[in-house]
């Protein structure tokens, strides 16, 4: 890749840097790969526009842009993890003889991320926002925070924010930050940062201080301000109050404030200190927000600013919104509408703003259509309207790839008429070590619910109770209380596709079986017609003679939920079996209580109580010799029995 | 260069001290860390609420999930939460995902990369060369953000 015409040494800088890493991650990757998360996601986009020129000419632009962006997470096992973000463009087509290809290195370095206490360190080139930074730059970045919650951080490097002029760079970055956190309640900081440069001849100095307080649990306080020891005098300010009585209810209100001279001190680019601006102007904004989810999935929003100026020019402004969004098809799609109305003081200042948009997501393709148009108040070379409408469409060829192209019509005071085209490739790939992946929508429908406080219905019953009890089980425990989780309603879409093809019972048992080889090392899985049945040792979950699921298995169980959740037309016997050591009667207690601990994480983790039922077994069921020590590791396990649920049967019958 | 070398070594002094206060105080910490990928593969086209499943104060982030709600509020001040630490967000968003617009030199607007995602707050969307001139004005700090010291050659384009 090809790096900015525009580049001297920084980008030579930029490309061994770029090397390094690559180096860097060379040498850390091979050995262990299944232990390390690798994410990898390229975005291709080719664009297609034509620009009329003064003598009537049309010159027309060909260019391809490719974004990377690529992590390797905790390598080898460690708590290491290297990250890289870079983009280039190279131009197909060209009239103007200008371009040609540039590019962009964002970030790349190395990451450590402490697994308890939230130490972190950075070196690379990252992008940080610490306090008063919000900065990319070639260098280190360390923090540490004692358990007592007072932290500390500092970072050190070279700017690499340089604007296209890049002698105008700074030569030099460093400062840090002071604070202290507690959990859920507050954190308070004070941070330092100090850049060597040219800003309007001096060094760039900042002092900053932030703050977050929520004093009650449905009440936040947040802000930032910043002070510019070169003018001397606070610069930038902003805090921001945050209701959420409920749920479904955000209301916000802010006040931001800053001053040219000292704000806009430390900027590179000559647009922020024109001459004829008067610099000594101040700027106080207030403003505010809501967001209420009226119904679920439509949210109703609210919002509305006050800009004040201390001079007549430009004066003041008055700016109200409001919106509606429905997120609709499984979470996947969503539609909205919006307006903005801008009043000012002087009317060049002034316009209004409508906007619509939907998606609409069926299978794997991908529709999208957004319309734009802005009205100004006064002409703009003597043009009152403008509009934008944006249609999209994409198809999904497989899971990790999806092409769509985008059409864009434009008209406005620049565009007479305007179409612009564009071609996307996203590639998303990503291996995982833990957890799997989460199906779309699997959230408010099927999810982990347990924690979310969630104004849901009540969950409807399944078609049929669980079946009956196997012949004389001895002590069968009694059913459960059905748990306030909401029932999966939603079945995946190309589920019902496919399995009308086959025998459904069949085809969602082979399916859960497959997918519980794939996620779910340890467990032994075997389909017996219409029961599949599902063994995990016990030493995998719990310790000898525990009923204490372990830590380590938390993660399986949660895996189990999730393949239970993916197939909801299934229902499960949990059974608890121990080998012949012991006493019958302890046995047959544990082997109660491991059902029961089972149990009660599956339904944590979102699978609804009415579809489990749970049994101890004791002893008495061995499925090998007591008499040998394999023997006994193969008798003490938790079996799941998934059946189908009448419905899934009721499909069977239909498919017949 | 000895100049240079001096000139470091408070930093690489303050950078050992860091260090080993990272790993001690790590150690003794049984606070878990956010992790640095999120434990599940969150969809990236669906609308993903952290509150579906968690309800508690993150103990990486310090702060309960309910306030990284990406409401209204949260999308147009997350400035003020990311200052106080980026970890959490990148564990589900991946850490270029700042950059996509908050980025050194970019050329395409974000809207015009994610145009399949109208659903998204994006900023400059419609004809915002033409709009910037109204909206610059009134609040030029808005501007000052990301185009006050990078990502400036398409205001250098007009603005010399």
């Amino acid at each position: 890749m090809g790096y900015s015409n525009a580049g001297g040494c920084p980008e030579r800088r930029t490309t061994l840097l770029f090397v390094a890493a690559l180096l860097l991650l060379a040498v850390t990757y091979p050995g262990s790969s299944q232990a390390t998360d690798l994410r990898l996601s390229s975005k291709t986009y080719l664009l297609y526009y034509e620009r009329d020129v003064p003598g009537g000419e049309t010159q027309k632009f060909a260019p391809l842009y490719e974004y990377l962006s690529a992590d390797a997470i905790n390598i080898s096992g460690s708590s290491f993890s290297f990250h890289f973000y870079g983009w280039g463009r190279q131009d197909l087509q060209d009239d103007t003889g200008t371009g040609d290809r540039t590019g962009e290195l964002g970030s790349a370095y190395l990451q450590y991320l402490h697994p308890t206490g939230g130490g972190e360190m950075r070196l690379g080139r990252f992008f940080l926002t610490e306090g008063a930074a919000a900065e990319i730059m070639d260098g280190v970045f360390l923090k540490a925070r004692t358990p007592l919650g007072l932290g500390v951080s500092v970072f050190g490097g070279i700017p690499v924010e340089a604007t296209i002029t890049s002698t105008e760079k700074g030569d030099s970055i460093y400062g840090g930050r002071v604070f202290y956190a507690r959990p859920g309640v507050t954190e308070i900081g004070v941070s330092y940062l100090q850049e060597k440069g040219q800003f309007q001849g001096k060094d760039r100095k900042e002092i900053g201080g932030d703050l977050w307080l929520r004093p009650f649990a449905a009440v936040e306080l947040i802000g930032r301000a910043s002070y510019n020891d070169a003018t001397r005098a606070l610069a930038y300010q902003r805090y921001l109050l945050r209701v959420s009585p409920v749920a479904r209810v955000d209301l916000s209100v802010g006040y931001e404030a800053y001053k040219y001279k000292d704000y806009f001190q430390t900027a590179l680019n000559p647009v922020f200190l024109f001459p004829t601006i008067d610099n000594n102007d101040k700027v106080q904004t207030i403003f505010a927000a809501l967001d209420v989810e009226v119904v679920k999935g439509l949210t109703l929003t609210l919002g509305g600013k006050k800009i004040r100026h201390d001079t007549e020019d430009p004066g003041d402004a008055t700016r109200g919104e409001g919106g509606l969004k429905y997120v609709y098809n499984n979470l996947r799609d969503a539609a909205g509408v919006s307006a903005a109305v801008v009043t000012a003081d002087l009317d060049e200042n002034a316009y209004q703003e409508f906007r619509g948009y939907a998606t609409y997501s069926p299978g794997k393709w991908r529709f999208a259509l957004d319309g734009l148009t802005h009205r100004y108040k006064e002409a703009i070379v003597g043009v009152k309207n403008a509009y934008q409408v944006v249609g999209s469409a994409g198809y999904r060829l497989f899971e990790v790839l999806q092409l769509s192209g985008d059409l864009t019509y434009t008209k406005s005071p620049q565009f007479e008429e305007d179409y612009a085209g564009l071609v996307r490739v996203s590639l998303d790939l990503s291996t995982s070590t833990e957890g799997g992946k989460r199906k779309a929508g699997a959230g408010k429908d099927t999810g982990t619910a347990a924690a979310a406080p969630q104004p849901s219905a009540p969950a409807p019953a399944p078609a049929t109770p669980p079946a009956p009890a196997p012949a004389a089980p001895p002590q069968p425990v009694p059913a459960p209380v059905p748990l306030p989780v909401p029932v999966p309603t939603v079945k995946p879409p190309e589920e019902k596709g496919k399995a009308a093809a086959v025998d459904p019972v069949a085809a969602t048992l082979d399916r859960m079986a497959a997918d519980i080889k794939a996620k779910i090392p340890g467990a032994r899985v075997v389909r017996k017609g219409e029961i599949l049945d599902l063994t995990l040792p016990s030493d995998l979950v719990f310790d000898v003679g525990k009923d204490e699921v372990k830590t380590s298995a938390r993660r399986t169980l949660a895996s189990v939920a999730e393949i239970l959740n993916r197939h909801p037309e299934t229902l499960v016997t949990i059974e608890g079996h121990t080998d012949s050591k012991g006493t019958a009667e302890s046995n047959q207690a544990l082997s109660e209580k491991r059902a029961r601990r089972v149990f009660d994480i599956l339904v944590k983790d979102g699978v609804h109580a009415l579809r489990l039922t749970m049994r101890g077994y004791g002893e008495l069921v061995p499925v090998a010799d007591n008499a040998t020590p394999e023997g006994r590791r193969a008798n003490r396990r938790v079996q799941m029995k998934i059946r189908p649920d009448a419905n899934l049967k009721a499909r069977q019958g239909q498919g017949r | 260069m000895g100049k240079t070398v001096r000139r470091a070594v408070p930093g690489i002094v303050i950078g050992a001290v860091l260090a080993v206060l990272i790993a001690g105080c790590s150690a003794i910490s049984q606070a878990p860390s956010v992790p640095p990928k999120h434990p599940e593969d969150l969809a990236g086209w669906t609308q993903v609420d952290c509150r579906e499943c968690h309800s508690d104060v993150s103990t990486g982030a310090l702060k309960p999930y309910a306030s990284f709600r990406h409401s209204t509020a949260f999308v147009r001040n997350h400035g003020l939460y990311g200052r106080q630490g980026q970890n959490l967000c990148q564990s589900c968003h991946g850490p270029s995902f700042c950059q996509g617009c908050h980025a050194r030199k970019e050329e395409l607007k974000p809207s015009t990369r994610m145009g399949d995602r109208p659903d998204l707050s994006l900023p400059h969307r419609g004809d915002y060369i033409v709009l910037h001139q109204l909206d610059g004005r009134m609040d030029p700090g808005s501007c000052f953000r990301c185009h006050g010291n990078k990502n400036d050659a398409r205001c250098r384009a007009c603005h010399r």
